[in-house]
């Protein structure tokens, strides 16, 4: 109860301090996070009915944390009123992480969705407002599908039980693919990806971090462990399922992403197309190997796209940085900027040494594990071809002038460079260091 | 103890970074920072030497999955203390002659950066029980040793110096690494010590040991400048002179002697040390021959470098771990020495490098001079110095073990080496002034900057003269039997003092004369071959540009940009096709988006359906 506790307090807190004290605000709240990832580091879960803390989840949940605390460093004045969400984001996160209940998760995922809207409507222009409203009309959509299959099921199982839900008969079936509609919904599986793309690019983009990478990855792993059971019991609907969404998410993602102008839509799109690679450990459930490959993932996932909307969001605050004609020549105007989204987009690329490479290198193994290599061959293709979109960013900051009459200097505040600093040794310590993902997720 | 290993791996690395952040705000900064840094290494280095019982042994898996298992483990043992002990000692040292040496130049938080950055790779690679960090720690260095040789990398000749390094060094490091693959695939453990005792029991397959360690010793042979690739190390002297001590004299090039000891049993198993010692003797006669004639300070004392390593080689291959350890440990020592006195002369004479233009430097920096002389004593291998001693046991244990030619060539290396120094010593300190717009603007140097190192390594390697068998024995951890050829070794202290003296005698007062027999033509085309490092650089040079560049580079450039452009170049219409098509679905209003949702639950929903009841 302890984190949560501090979660939620202070997300009640900080709103006194919005007024003049912003900056109190945004300590009190990365303490709490702090406090709370030590509080779960030492082995306190939620310790209620319904919720286990094992040591995957608790490396999971240490990691949001600490993204999110990072998240938090970097906030200004904009984002004010994302704070006490942010925290509402944490505690809702290690819940629906520790739960072993399909109820609770259905419910979990319900209040995540709320939160979200709400991080979605800090509202500054039209542009914001449209795309908090077609995340909202979308999720009210994904809710209807996800209460109807859960309703279904609901008739059907004895227990909410992880380990013992019923999964057979058409009912289930039927029950459960329509759940996944709903989930995919948030997830950004195409073909339930529509609002993703418009709305990460058109909201603020430290909400845009939070929403296409934590609550993302969140999900995912929340998912699987409900999921798992499903999965088991019909190895070919899932490698099917999985395997037909994952490659079409991923293609259409990379596809997307080859010939957008800005930057925001890139990395909207790169980001759907992350969702596809979340998916194929899904397929590959065959594999002892498959969770840590969603783990890994997640993690990896997570410091990174978290990290580059963040960068975007002090560029587009500090420079009005929008399109790719903004940002050529960033490296002169803000050369720290301009390093760390250069290693962040590496990283996404999958090159050597940063998490992205052996998050995808062990997630590619997992499903070449369970047989499914040609899967694995149009991942890796797709991965070398979202090299195309990456490296075309990197051009653009280190290989072309900077246009004239724009920003000459971009400050960074020492906030974001602390936040940055924290995500970018994420990213190279998961990088080089795979033994802390390994021993704790193997042999769910 | 554990904990010096922690310090060892994270405060250089720590104090290369703080060096450049800190030294950007405030210069001085950088070298106190580097200071304290090499301060604290080399006391960690002097405690656990103080402290040794047994070896400190790490076991750390670094990548464990599937089938793949990558160990990244620490080991210390007598050996590594040693190195350890050499490179902390001689890069503390340097970074304190540095002060006065870099004094006036502008990028110091840069040079001093770089310079812990390798200390940090040295002490990787010493303290490394895996090839795996081994090669890490190796790559470290080799990219250091490329920063700071084109440190200056304004001037085209320092930028291109630093290059061929790379590429040299890279050449030989291409096969350290097919060798870590071959001993991963083969035999399945990289851990060195168990290599060691595998090859003791006998339980690799010949041929398997033989290709890797030969393969090793090729990487040894690019990072220690031994035949054919010794170029560089000829040419790495554009670096700054503290960075020629430091790496090119001290510490690096001692790293591919470092490994074929650390794998010494390996070795032995195999025939490799026979390979190794025909090659080192080889090379210990070009090193020797070419430094007799080369006018720059810093290239005698590289073909000097190369020379001695060699003989170091040769002490390892024909089966004598502890003398060639041992000349190794000498040799660091009174070449780092050697390079810092060069350092001093270079930089009291306002960078002058060329030997024929100074003379008569004896009156302005009698202390230089003394310290150097002590260091020249030492590489002459004159008694009672400690240069003699391992030497004169390399020399002794070839004669008994090595074979005619090895013999031959590492002692005609060993004599040669009381005249190139001698030469060197007496064109500096001797006779007048050749070149009088330098003589007269000559400085003399600081006191505890400049003379208090010089100092206190002249007086090292003339003390630890009195420790060569604790060394010997420490590093090989049992008392050794010294080779049993009392004669000889009488003969040769004799002959060593006796040669000495008549070499001095020639140079003194015969410089000129040899100037006049030197104009004979034929003489004059040795010279020439000598000069040139016997046109290695040369051959190589053209082997790569005819052979690599206009045949295979340039074939490989045809395909490239008729065949591959051009299919690169049609993805980008076929994708900007799939992109306009995927596109459809993106009009930007919810409804549609919603549409398209309700299509994919019917997919999802007749799927499953479809799958699972066949229907």
């Amino acid at each position: 109860m302890g984190s949560l506790i501090i979660l939620i307090g202070a997300g009640l807190l900080v709103p006194l301090f919005f007024k003049g004290h912003m900056i109190i605000a945004k300590y009190i709240a990365a303490a709490a996070f702090a406090a709370a990832a030590f509080n779960v580091y030492m082995g306190n879960g939620i310790d209620l009915p319904y919720f286990v803390l094992t040591p995957d989840t608790q490396l999971m949940e240490i990691v949001v944390l600490i993204v999110l605390a990072a998240t938090m460093m970097t906030f200004s004045g904009f984002e004010r009123p994302l704070i006490p969400q942010t925290l509402f984001v944490g505690a809702a996160s290690l819940a629906i992480l520790e739960t072993n209940n399909f109820l609770m998760y259905i419910v979990l995922f319900e209040v995540i969705a709320i939160i979200s809207y709400v991080l979605a409507a800090n509202i500054r222009s039209k542009l914001n407002a449209e795309g908090a409203i077609k995340m909202f009309i979308a999720g009210a959509t994904a809710s209807g599908f996800i209460l109807l299959g859960f309703a279904m099921f609901s008739m059907i199982t004895p227990t909410f039980n992880y380990s013992e839900i019923s999964v057979h008969g058409n009912f289930a079936l039927v029950a459960f693919g329509i759940m996944l509609a709903g989930i995919f919904y948030k997830m950004t599986v195409v073909p339930m990806h529509g609002w993703a793309a418009d709305t990460y690019a058109q909201v603020n983009h430290a909400a845009a971090a939070i929403l296409s990478a934590t609550i993302k990855v969140v999900i995912a792993v929340a998912t699987f462990k409900a999921f798992y059971l499903f999965m088991a019991a019909y190895p070919t609907t899932t490698v099917w399922l999985f395997g037909f969404f994952a490659i079409i998410t991923m293609t259409l993602g990379n596809f997307m992403a080859l010939f957008q102008k800005k930057i925001a839509k890139i990395l909207s799109f790169s980001s759907i197309a992350h969702a596809g690679y979340m998916l194929l450990p899904f397929a590959a459930v065959a594999s002892m190997y498959s969770y840590t490959g969603l783990i890994y993932l997640g993690i990896a996932y997570v410091f990174m796209q978290t990290s580059v909307f963040l960068i975007l969001n002090d560029l587009r605050r500090e420079a009005h940085i929008k399109t790719l004609e903004d940002i050529k020549g960033l490296y002169k105007k803000s050369p720290l900027h301009a390093l760390f989204f250069t290693i962040q987009l590496l990283s996404l690329a999958g090159i050597p040494l940063l998490a992205g490479f052996i998050s995808k290198a062990v997630a590619f193994y997992a499903g070449v594990d369970a047989g499914l290599w040609p899967l694995i061959l149009i991942a890796a293709l797709n991965s070398a071809l979202s090299l195309g979109y990456y490296l075309w960013v990197i051009k653009h900051i280190y290989f072309d002038e900077p246009v004239a009459g724009t920003h000459a200097k971009i400050t960074m505040t020492p906030g974001s460079l602390v936040g940055q600093l924290i995500l970018l040794a994420g990213t190279i310590y998961f990088g080089i260091f795979a033994a802390p993902v390994f021993s704790t997720t193997l042999g769910l | 103890m554990i904990s010096s290993v922690g310090i060892y791996l994270i405060l250089p690395y720590l104090g290369a970074v703080l060096a450049f952040v800190l030294g950007k705000m405030n210069e001085k900064s950088a070298f106190w920072i580097a200071e304290i840094v090499g301060a604290i290494l080399f006391g960690t280095s002097i405690y656990l030497f103080m402290t040794y019982t047994t070896p400190i042994d790490i076991d750390y898996t670094w990548i464990n999955y599937g089938g793949i298992q990558l160990p990244l483990g620490i080991y210390i043992d007598h050996l590594s203390v040693v190195m350890l002990l050499i490179a902390t000692g001689l890069g503390f040292a340097d970074i304190h002659f540095a002060h006065d040496y870099m004094g006036e130049d502008p990028d110091k938080p840069r040079y001093y950066a770089k310079v812990l950055f390798f200390i940090g790779g040295m002490i990787l690679l010493v303290i490394a029980k895996d090839l795996i960090g081994a090669f890490a720690g190796w790559e470290f260095m080799g990219l250091a040793s490329y920063l700071l040789i084109s440190f200056w990398f304004k001037t085209k000749s320092a930028a291109n110096a630093g290059m061929q390094a790379f590429l040299y060094t890279r050449f030989g490091d291409i096969f350290i690494l097919a060798a870590i693959g071959l001993l991963y695939y083969f035999v399945g453990n990289l851990n060195m010590v168990d290599l060691n005792q595998m090859a003791n029991n006998g339980e690799i397959d010949k041929t398997v040991a033989l290709v890797t360690a030969l393969f090793i010793f090729l990487g040894a042979i690019g990072k220690s400048g031994q035949f054919p690739l010794y170029p560089w190390l000829m040419n790495a002297m554009e670096g700054p002179t503290t960075v020629s001590a430091l790496i090119h004299g001290a510490t690096m090039v001692n790293s591919g002697i470092y490994i074929v000891a650390r794998m010494f049993d390996f070795y032995a198993y195999t025939d490799a040390l026979f390979i190794v010692a025909n090659v080192a003797a080889l090379s210990a006669f070009i090193g020797a021959t070419s430094a007799l004639v080369q006018k720059e300070i810093k290239k005698i004392l590289a073909y000097s470098t190369m020379s001695h390593l060699s003989i170091a080689f040769v002490g390892l291959g024909v089966g004598s771990l502890a003398f060639g350890m041992l000349h190794l440990v000498n040799h660091a020592i009174f070449k780092a020495l050697l390079f810092l006195s060069a350092g001093a002369i270079i930089y009291i004479a306002h960078h002058t490098k060329d030997a024929w233009k100074l003379g008569g430097l004896i009156k302005k920096a009698p202390y230089v001079a003394l310290f150097m002389a002590m260091g020249s004593l030492s590489l002459a291998g004159v008694p009672p110095f400690s240069g003699f001693f391992s030497k004169d046991g390399v020399i002794a244990e070839a004669i008994l073990h090595g074979g005619p030619f090895v013999s031959i060539f590492v002692t005609i290396a060993g004599l040669l080496s009381i005249a190139y120094i001698t030469r060197l010593w007496v064109l500096v300190f001797m006779g007048e002034p050749r070149d009088e717009g330098i003589n007269g603007h000559v400085h003399s140097p600081g006191n505890i900057f400049i003379r208090l190192p010089l100092g206190i390594l002249a007086f090292v390697t003339l003390g630890i003269a009195l420790y060569q068998t604790n060394i010997v024995d420490y590093i090989v951890g049992h008392p050794v039997e010294e080779p049993h050829v009392k004669g000889l070794l009488v003969g040769f202290l004799v002959g060593m003092a006796i040669l000495f003296g008549i070499v001095v005698g020639l140079y003194v007062k015969g410089m000129n004369l040899l100037q006049k027999i030197s104009q004979h033509r034929f003489i004059q085309i040795i010279h020439q071959i000598l000069f040139n490092g016997y046109y290695v650089e040369a051959g190589i040079t053209y082997l790569s540009k005819n052979v690599i560049v206009n045949g295979v580079a340039k074939s490989f450039r045809w395909i490239d940009t008729n065949l591959i452009d051009w299919l690169v170049n049609a993805t980008v219409p076929f994708a900007r096709g799939i992109f306009k098509a995927f596109r459809i679905g993106h009009s930007g209003k919810i409804g549609d988006y919603i549409g398209i949702f309700a299509i994919g639950v019917a997919i999802i929903v007749v799927a499953i359906l479809i799958i699972v009841k066949g229907v």
